[in-house]
């Protein structure tokens, strides 16, 4: 049988897709089954659909030109040259000519000044800020003085090496003696809880 | 073939461009607006898609190179411009495509522009369940008729591998239709 298709292809010399009857009988089942199948779809579209279906796109593509009515002449964004007429029109009146130093001079001179003095003041406000090498020794006296810090005598002599602490007695000897005369002192080692 | 390369030298041309392309519009419009609405069910969908891939073809005519035909180039566009539809549609339903297109199929009866009977309705839920590329070989092969070398021009694959899809998703199809009876 398949010497029989060879002997009749080469004789008449029609040429077949390659497998063509291998596949043959495949695809006559195939539309035997899809026989059974709708045909149709069942989309529909609405009314006038497709008359209209494209306006938008071209409305998107075309149609910001014809919506303001302007044209320009062919050509004329390719223009390299400015038009002998504009040359005409702008050498016709006299234009005063303001020198950019003089405008920048003017304008932006007293922005800048002020910006300067601005970052001046807040640099050097930062700077009085955080060194202490530059506080007045009398102000730290009065802050301590008035408990604005707190540093005990170690600390303060460590950082202020010109700075002499007197001591200062609280207490006399009469004093302590005559407190601890009037207090049990075992009664409060041994019973009573002691504050920290 | 000669009124393709005429209509693609008049659409390179910027005096003939517009022209041009209403006129290629005005011819294909049709056959890309089912074969899109196939893909994504919905009228207003489709619309929308059959738009933009209008909006595409215009924007790169220019690096249209003829290897293929311009038609089975359109079509490609309108394809990859449903499917990228879908995808994005089922992720922000965050969905499975599968499900959401057997989900779309279902919603069918309700839509204002299906009018099919039964048996219709049937058949776009049997493909619904098809893979992606399954539906899409059927559609065209089965409803738009076009010939294998066509639709493998347009899906970039060979006629013997569309051969072998198109009987699968025909057997899937009478699987499905028995089961329904």
């Amino acid at each position: 049988m398949k010497n029989e298709h060879k002997s009749h292809s080469t004789r008449s010399n029609f040429k077949l897709p390659d497998d063509y009857f291998n596949q043959l009988e495949d695809e006559v089942m195939i539309k035997l089954i899809t026989y059974s199948f709708p045909k149709k779809s069942g989309f529909s579209v609405p009314p006038l659909y497709f008359t209209k279906a494209t306006e938008p796109v071209c409305e998107k593509l075309f149609g910001s030109e014809k919506r303001h009515g302007f044209v320009v002449p062919a050509g004329y964004f390719n223009r390299t040259e400015i038009p002998t007429e504009i040359q005409e029109e702008n050498t016709v009146g006299k234009t005063k000519v303001i020198p950019l130093k003089n405008f920048f001079l003017k304008q932006f001179a007293p922005i800048a000044v002020a910006a300067s003095l601005a970052l001046l003041l807040f640099f050097n406000y930062d700077r009085v800020g955080t060194n202490l090498n530059n506080i007045a020794t009398a102000d730290i006296e009065q802050w301590i003085n008035e408990d604005l810090i707190s540093l005990n005598d170690s600390e303060i002599l460590e950082v202020f090496a010109d700075v002499e602490l007197t001591e200062e007695q609280y207490f006399d000897d009469e004093e302590v003696l005559e407190y601890l005369g009037n207090t049990n002192v075992e009664l409060i080692l041994l019973d009573e809880p002691v504050d920290e | 073939m000669k009124e393709e390369e005429a209509l693609l030298s008049a659409l390179k041309d910027p005096e003939q461009r517009e022209r041009a392309f209403r006129e290629l519009m005005s011819t294909y419009k049709e056959r890309l607006y089912w074969h899109i609405r196939k893909i994504v069910l919905s009228h207003d969908d489709s619309d929308d898609i059959l738009q933009n891939t209008f909006v595409k073809v215009f924007r790169s005519i220019d690096k249209f190179k003829g290897d293929s035909k311009l038609f089975s180039w359109m079509y490609r566009i309108a394809t990859n411009e449903a499917i990228t539809f879908l995808n994005k549609k089922a992720k922000m339903q965050q969905v499975d495509i599968a499900d959401l297109q057997y989900k779309m199929a279902e919603n069918l009866e309700a839509d204002e522009y299906f009018d099919g009977d039964e048996a219709q309705l049937t058949l776009q839920k049997a493909v619904a369940t098809l893979p992606q590329k399954q539906q899409l070989v059927f559609n065209m092969k089965y409803f738009d008729e076009m010939k294998y070398n066509d639709i493998a021009e347009v899906l970039d694959t060979t006629v013997g591998a569309l051969k072998s899809s198109y009987h699968h998703a025909v057997k899937k199809i009478e699987n499905y239709l028995k089961k329904m009876d």
